[in-house]
């Protein structure tokens, strides 16, 4: 089964299927870092999207095992609810349900932990502005900090370490290419809290500074 | 689409995001 996009598209690094008349020019992220690509099934859309849930959910879980679980259930659940809605809104749908098992996960963490637990992060805060705590960039050095943004261990492990919302909106914007009111409704907050070149800029300071400031 | 004010992204910040998403990309292909 292939996708339905283009006929003359190609199919990218993370098995999206880019547009031909999108290949040739570079988009500002500004618009939207992904291009729009219209999976052609719900199958076809699930595998496509199946290992970006997975990378997503065990950064934020810190636990493979749950983070298997939290992308099952929300895949069964937008084959269960909106299989029948049109193949453009799966991406956003599945992605507001994939946030949505993410933060049920966390919430039952904490009041199982709460016992034992002396400090509640204070970036896990679902009412905080995500990016109050984010680091200025440490080097203006743009070859340095693309060094590190290419490197997969530093990157995975600085995106662990970020508060959750921070997280999703860097996820959300910057890797799966929703445009800002798609993650504003994912996250359930404002849109003035993931504008794309504030999260952006943020984002990348953090990924490239080391993370959250205590 | 509504758009909200916002000034563009320096070069250096694209170029951070897209070595940032092909980063990901990669770790999703070997998960």
């Amino acid at each position: 089964m292939g996708w339905a996009a283009t006929a003359d598209g190609k199919e990218g690094d993370d098995g999206r299927v880019v547009p031909a008349d999108r290949l040739a020019y570079g988009r500002p992220m500004t618009e939207n870092p992904q291009p729009a690509a219209v999976p052609m099934s719900l199958d076809t859309f699930l595998r496509g999207v199946g290992r970006r849930a997975q990378v997503m959910a065990e950064i934020a879980t810190r636990d493979r095992e749950a983070a298997l679980d939290i992308v099952q259930d929300s895949m069964l659940a937008l084959t269960a609810r909106y299989r029948d809605r049109d193949a453009a809104e799966w991406g956003p749908l599945f992605q507001t349900i994939l946030q949505s098992r993410i933060m049920d996960w966390h919430r039952s963490r904490t009041r199982r932990g709460r016992w034992f637990t002396w400090l509640t992060p204070s970036g896990d805060d679902e009412d905080a502005d995500p990016w109050a705590d984010v680091p200025e960039q440490a080097s203006s050095d743009p070859a340095l900090l693309l060094e590190r943004a290419r490197d997969m261990e530093t990157v995975l492990a600085v995106l662990a370490d970020l508060p959750l919302r921070q997280q999703q909106a860097f996820m959300l914007r910057i890797w799966e290419g929703l445009d800002t009111a798609a993650t504003a409704e994912a996250m359930d907050c404002s849109e003035g809290s993931v504008k794309d070149a504030f999260v952006a800029r943020h984002a990348c300071a953090a990924c490239t500074t080391g993370g959250r400031q205590e | 689409m509504k758009r909200e004010s916002q000034s563009p992204l320096q070069a250096d910040d694209r170029a951070l995001a897209h070595a940032l998403r092909e980063t990901l990309n990669r770790a999703a292909k070997s998960a």
